[in-house]
């Protein structure tokens, strides 16, 4: 092949998916264009007001990612813009974008908002679903990225009066479609789903009845952001709903509307909806009406326990036949069986439709014009075995285009995209990007403390409640402040571009930002004071949004004091704040990866593929983990011959350093510059680390197992039956969730409902004349395994609920095994006598987890799986810098989805060793020589062995690996010790400065 | 005169609490606007010291939020946190203090609900406690605190708790906590009766049984105390008047 391959991305599509797609490439050395349809990036995650399990705010934690994006060097942004055409192929795509005319000029307009003040053109909000209109000109979101307004030509009526109104001087009238080429190596698809339109399911009334709307609708209505100001209000009279009803699977487990499949995160953000309306309003009874309840993915189960055990929520199985409406009062009545058989109508003042995802009609026109195939349902069409790849080489998937999947599974899904998407042009690495340039830093030393304060509106969320001129003007009366103003929004990239003249215009030294919380927004203003030239450890934050002007809404006098003292606190601490100095360190380019199970192994080759070093390491004999033990998948692929072929790839790849048959015995060191001595003596250097230990088959303790040779396992099961077992008019009985969803462990194992069908399916199709029941509790057989379940159905394979409270009970008798279970549909006990009883055991993390995570100081969560640094954003991260995770290690998962993270945990990993520098943390501890008495008790303190005593006996801080938690400060008998940006006397000074005259 | 409006400070984990504290914000729960919060990495990172700082300066009450055990960012920091938090609610009560003044608690990131309700509910604990300055003698009060925390063999003991409770002693022995925190108690009460006898000595030299007498003290009591500062150096034997010694600060002795 002489075309030659290009070191560029495109990502089409800015939501999660891209965004994180395109932020790994981008910090690896690849050029990424990031193109969207809709005038600002952000994806349906920009829409949603919280995330499960954590109740994160979704904006709040995706707000650093935006601009991120929107400010990397390396990416550039194509938004409201179309794909038109592709060609060439893998390693180097010609492609046609049309850049639809916004005619607004992106880089004038600051995104101040005056033209849609006063546009006399009403439209509907796509982003508030239709529950508030936009202006003609608008802005999608007002954290959007770009933060350009837009004008929907299709409304405006061309008076003329926003170009009169713009001081920016950017509307731009005859604005035109224009056409640009790029190249590009690979292609990453990522343009997300669209909801099941709700007004086809006739019989719920939505369309018909105002206060049935749909989950995104209500996801809208709980936003601060969205249509009432998050006040949790029915459209039809703007009255506070007490019972609201939730319904399941609206478009989803369907044949009816043709979506047979599970669309697999709907009870889990039904429940989210339900806690978060009762969070808002203690009054509201939420009732779900569900199928079953698939709370399958990590800490669900927990959420849903909680949901129902402290938030109250009523869950009721039933498919809810249809929704009637009052027409005096706009309650809406639902009739439904209790599991009792006895029919029951109920009032609910709003009912909410759990909408299911469908493949965006605008992503199959755009496979079409790729010419990639998409499967049954208009869904991007991916192999169980390689979950990222398309039909077309070159081009790749993740997120909700490829089927339905929540956040962290897009995320990791676009982790793992990128490494796939990088594999084959990791030649071509850093040949299209530059590095940033900043101006050199401007020594502050001699300099009288000149601090500028920019004091933020955020819109109405601050200015509304705070007197915003009152605290600006307040801050120009303390000590050393030269410089304050107040902003409409002090993060709007034009903002930025102020500040950066202010400081030089007004010769400034330190800055203060009072606004929303540093947690997301500090390093924003860092960069842009950096930009300026000062060090970025010269800024400081002041929260006056986030815990203040929201949460004192009732009190704007005490809220604008409030305001005035936290400035006055960040005022004294600024002005003590010194420039810190980061350290630059050599990076090793080389990769350990613990763990020669699949996750282990596709990791491994993905690093390598990348060009670098690996070493792995497994305690087993023999490489393949968990995935010796299994057969075949619900897709029928031959497991054990892809795993060979993978086990050939590792040993044969000659960048991959197998050890086999041992273990870690220390590893020491940090990001970038570890040594690992193993078990053995094998010793070698690395820059970073992947956990991919896998998790194994719980050893069941209930239903008699151990006690007969025909009670087995799934995997135990899948070994008789490929061994030859004769299971020809058997009884098999499988009884799920043995030690899972229970008092021995509260997580579902996720796995198990799909490995029993999978086991089913495979028994009937050679023996159709066994008997195989299936005890479960819920089936939990998301996204498109609900077309086995159903198959299973279909073949014969039958299904019995059983409760919790009510195990199935096994005993021995005359005949053999006996089984009784009540079944909830015949209401009464039935007695199978079986041949084989199946358990589906737990998923339970490894012994040597613990050690593993002493060993690299990571921790693992209460369930004894390693807990990833943010359960939405950083699925596979921890928080310690360079050690990341894949596979069962991180919580049970199938063999596709642990491909996914696998990759995933390769491209993290690459973002680290694909530079041979990397720059320490500033806030670190520092010790003063002359005051160290060397007493040791902050080497005690330090929860990472970041301090040692030296010969001389006082104590040294290794810049690397301290984390910068200040427990050491703390313990320090003499001061000597002192966190930088957090010493001593910073904080005493601001202890000071929250005293005020006003009380 | 208006009501009493406490002055309430909060020192707050960016990891847990702080997030916590932001989420009450994004889900606009309302609480007082009493709390000027500041932000440390770690609830581990509070010296005791601050806080008797805190209070010297007039403010009413501190609250200090970490993690939830277990949930740590630092692994083991909102653990020494305890400690120390412990530590100075027992130099709080010894010096006179009111220790409900300061609160430990544990929010996590998606508990913006529960800031809010610990927040009110510590808020309104402090109205009901009334002004830190109505309690006679506080700034003198707080500052003895700060010293005594300050104390070498204090700040080791409450260093090395959480270590030796985990880990065994030096020679590997488990250790009885009641035991250990007797000593630490007890060597906040001696130390407390250290720093008020040197208060007393503070304007001129002063016999054994006058400051005995205004401290309403066995005399043997205080001359233990006397002769161990002696010993460090702390007290001086100025002269005898008649057969009746009398003492004074060393320099650098000032309480």
């Amino acid at each position: 092949m002489d075309e030659k391959k290009i070191g560029a991305v495109l990502v089409v599509g800015g939501g999660i998916g891209g965004m994180q797609s395109s932020l790994d490439l981008a910090n690896s050395g690849f050029k990424v264009y990031m193109l969207d349809t809709s005038p600002a990036i952000g994806g349906t995650m920009a829409q949603l007001d919280k995330t499960f399990p954590t109740n994160d705010c979704s904006m709040c934690i995706m707000a650093p990612k935006l601009v991120d994006v929107g400010r990397h060097p390396n990416i550039e942004l194509l938004t409201y813009s179309d794909l038109e055409e592709v060609s060439g192929e893998e390693g180097n795509f010609t492609v046609k974008v049309r850049k639809k005319a916004r005619y607004v000029d992106v880089d004038k307009c600051t995104g101040c908002g005056v033209c849609a003040n006063e546009c006399p053109i009403d439209a509907i909000s796509g982003f508030n679903e239709g529950l508030s209109k936009r202006r003609a000109i608008y802005l999608e979101y007002p954290q959007a990225v770009p933060l350009a307004f837009t004008i929907d030509r299709d409304k405006c009526i061309g008076c003329g009066l926003c170009e009169t109104l713009c001081l920016a001087d950017a509307i731009l009238y005859e604005d035109q479609d224009q056409f640009q080429e790029i190249n590009v190596g690979s292609i990453i698809l990522c343009p997300g789903f669209s909801e099941f339109e709700a007004d086809a399911k006739g019989e719920y009334g939505h369309g018909r009845f105002s206060n049935v709307v749909t989950s995104i609708e209500f996801e809208r209505i709980l936003s601060a952001t969205g249509p009432f100001k998050g006040h949790v209000q029915r459209p039809s009279d703007g009255d506070l709903p007490e019972k609201v009803a939730f319904i399941q699977c609206v478009g989803s487990r369907d044949s009816s509307c043709g979506n047979n499949y599970c669309s697999s995160v709907c009870c889990t953000y039904a429940i989210k909806e339900a806690v978060i309306a009762k969070e808002h309003v203690n009054t509201i009874q939420p009732t779900i009406f569900f199928m079953d309840m698939r709370t399958y993915g990590k800490g669900f189960e927990e959420y849903y326990n909680r949901a129902k055990d402290d938030y109250g929520v009523r869950f009721i199985r039933c498919r809810v036949p249809e929704v009637r409406e009052d027409p005096e009062t706009k309650n809406l009545i639902i009739r439904y069986e209790k599991e009792d058989g006895e029919f029951i109508e109920e009032e609910f003042q709003l009912v909410v439709l759990s909408v299911g995802f469908e493949a965006d009609p605008r992503s199959k026109e755009l496979a079409s014009r790729l010419d990639i195939e998409l499967n049954q349902f208009g869904f991007c069409d991916t192999s169980a075995l390689a979950p990222m790849d398309t039909s077309k080489p070159g081009v790749y998937v993740c997120g909700a285009f490829s089927g339905p999947k929540d956040i962290p599974e897009t995320v990791m899904e676009a982790s793992g995209a990128a490494a796939r998407a990088s594999g084959n042009i990791s030649a071509e690495r850093f040949s299209q990007v530059s590095e940033k340039e900043y101006p050199p830093e401007i020594n502050v030393d001699e300099l009288p403390t000149r601090i500028g304060v920019f004091v933020c509106n955020c819109g109405i969320n601050i200015g509304g409640y705070v007197d915003v001129p009152a605290v600006r003007d307040y801050a120009k009366t303390l000590p050393c402040v030269a410089y304050a103003e107040d902003n409409l929004y002090t993060c709007s990239q034009d903002t930025q571009k102020k500040i950066i003249e202010t400081i030089k215009e007004h010769k400034l030294n330190r800055v203060i930002v009072a606004s929303c919380t540093p947690r997301t927004h500090e390093p924003l203003f860092q960069q842009t004071i950096r930009e300026a030239g000062l060090n970025p450890y010269l800024f400081e934050m002041a929260n006056i949004r986030d815990q203040c002007s929201w949460v004192h809404m009732s009190e704007p006098e005490k809220a604008t004091q409030k305001s005035k003292d936290l400035v006055k606190m960040a005022v004294a601490k600024a002005a003590l704040r010194t420039p810190l100095p980061t350290v630059s360190l050599d990076v090793t380019q080389s990769a350990l990866v613990v763990g020669g199970g699949l996750a282990g192994m596709i990791s491994a080759l993905a690093i390598a593929e990348q060009g670098y070093e690996v070493y792995l390491v497994e305690k087993d004999e023999q490489l393949g983990g968990n995935m010796r033990r299994i057969h075949y998948d619900l897709e029928d692929i031959d497991v054990q011959g892809y795993m060979n072929s993978i086990i050939e790839k590792v040993e044969n790849n000659s960048l991959i350093n197998v050890y086999k048959g041992t273990s870690i015995e220390s590893i020491h060191g940090f990001v970038g510059n570890y040594k690992t001595l193993l078990k053995g003596g094998a010793e070698f250097e690395h820059g970073t680390v992947i956990v991919a230990i896998g998790a194994e088959e719980m050893k069941p303790n209930e239903y008699l197992y151990g006690q007969h040779e025909n009670i087995v396992t799934q995997l135990g099961f899948e070994e008789l039956f490929t061994s030859g077992q004769n299971l020809s008019g058997k009884t098999i009985v499988m009884i799920q969730c043995v030690g899972s969803r229970d008092e021995n462990h509260a997580y579902c194992s996720r796995v198990c409902c799909a490995d029993a069908i999978k086991n089913a399916i495979k028994v009937k199709e050679q023996h159709p004349d066994a008997n195989i029941f299936i005890l479960y509790r819920d089936m939990r057989t998301y996204g498109f395994k609900e077309i086995y379940y159903e198959k299973a159905r279909e073949m014969g394979v039958i299904f019995v609920r059983y409760d919790l409270e009510e195990k199935p009970k096994v005993t021995m008798g005359q005949e053999g095994l006996e089984i009784t279970v009540k079944d909830h549909i015949l209401r009464e006990e039935l007695l199978l006598n079986t041949d084989f009883l199946v358990l589906s055991p737990a998923i339970i993390p490894r012994e040597d987890s613990e050690e593993l995570a002493k060993q690299l100081k990571v921790p693992l969560n209460s369930d004894g799986f390693f807990l990833e640094a943010h359960v939405k954003l950083r699925p596979v991260d921890f928080a310690t810098e360079g050690v990341f995770l894949a596979g069962m290690a991180h919580s049970p998962k199938t063999i596709t989805e642990t491909i996914s993270q696998a990759y995933a945990a390769a491209a993290r990993a690459c973002t680290i060793i694909s530079k041979d520098t990397f720059i320490t943390e500033a806030t670190i501890a520092e010790v003063n020589d002359a005051s160290c008495v060397g007493c040791g008790l902050c080497v005690e303190a330090c929860p990472y062995s970041a301090i040692e005593l030296t010969e001389q006996g006082i104590a040294s801080v290794n810049a690397a690996l301290c984390k910068g938690c200040g427990l050491c400060n703390a313990t320090c008998r003499s001061g000597a010790i002192q966190q930088r940006g957090f010493e001593d006397r910073q904080i005493l000074a601001m202890i000071k400065g929250s005293l005020n005259e006003v009380f | 005169m208006s009501e009493f409006e406490p002055k309430i400070l909060g020192f707050l984990c960016n990891w847990c609490s702080y997030a916590g504290a932001d989420l009450a914000g994004v889900s606009r729960v309302q609480y007082p606007p009493n709390i000027r919060v500041i932000r440390v990495m770690c609830s581990g990172r509070v010296d005791p010291h601050f806080i008797f700082k805190a209070f010297e300066m007039g403010i009413d009450g501190v609250a200090v939020l970490g993690c939830h055990i277990g949930d740590c960012h630092y692994q083991s920091g909102n653990h020494q946190a305890e400690k120390k938090i412990e530590l100075t609610s027992q130099a709080l009560k010894e010096v006179g203090l009111q220790p409900e003044r300061l609160q430990l608690d544990w929010v996590s990131a998606a508990e913006g609900q529960r800031f809010g309700q610990l927040i009110t509910s510590f808020t309104d604990k402090i109205r009901e406690l009334g002004p830190i300055s109505d309690i006679p003698d506080y700034q003198n009060k707080a500052k003895l605190g700060g010293n005594i925390v300050g104390v070498t063999r204090l700040r080791w003991l409450v260093g090395k708790e959480y270590e030796i409770f985990e880990k065994g002693n030096v020679y590997k022995e488990e250790i009885d906590q009641d035991e250990y925190k007797n000593i630490m108690w007890q060597n906040i009460e001696f130390e407390f009766k250290k720093e008020l006898i040197c208060s007393a000595l503070a304007e001129e030299p002063r016999m054994v049984r006058d400051i005995a007498e205004e401290l309403a003290l066995p005399n043997k009591l205080v001359f233990d105390y006397i002769t161990e500062m002696e010993n460090e150096g702390r007290i001086h034997l100025v002269d005898f008047d008649g057969n009746l010694p009398r003492y004074r600060l060393a320099k650098g002795g000032e309480p």
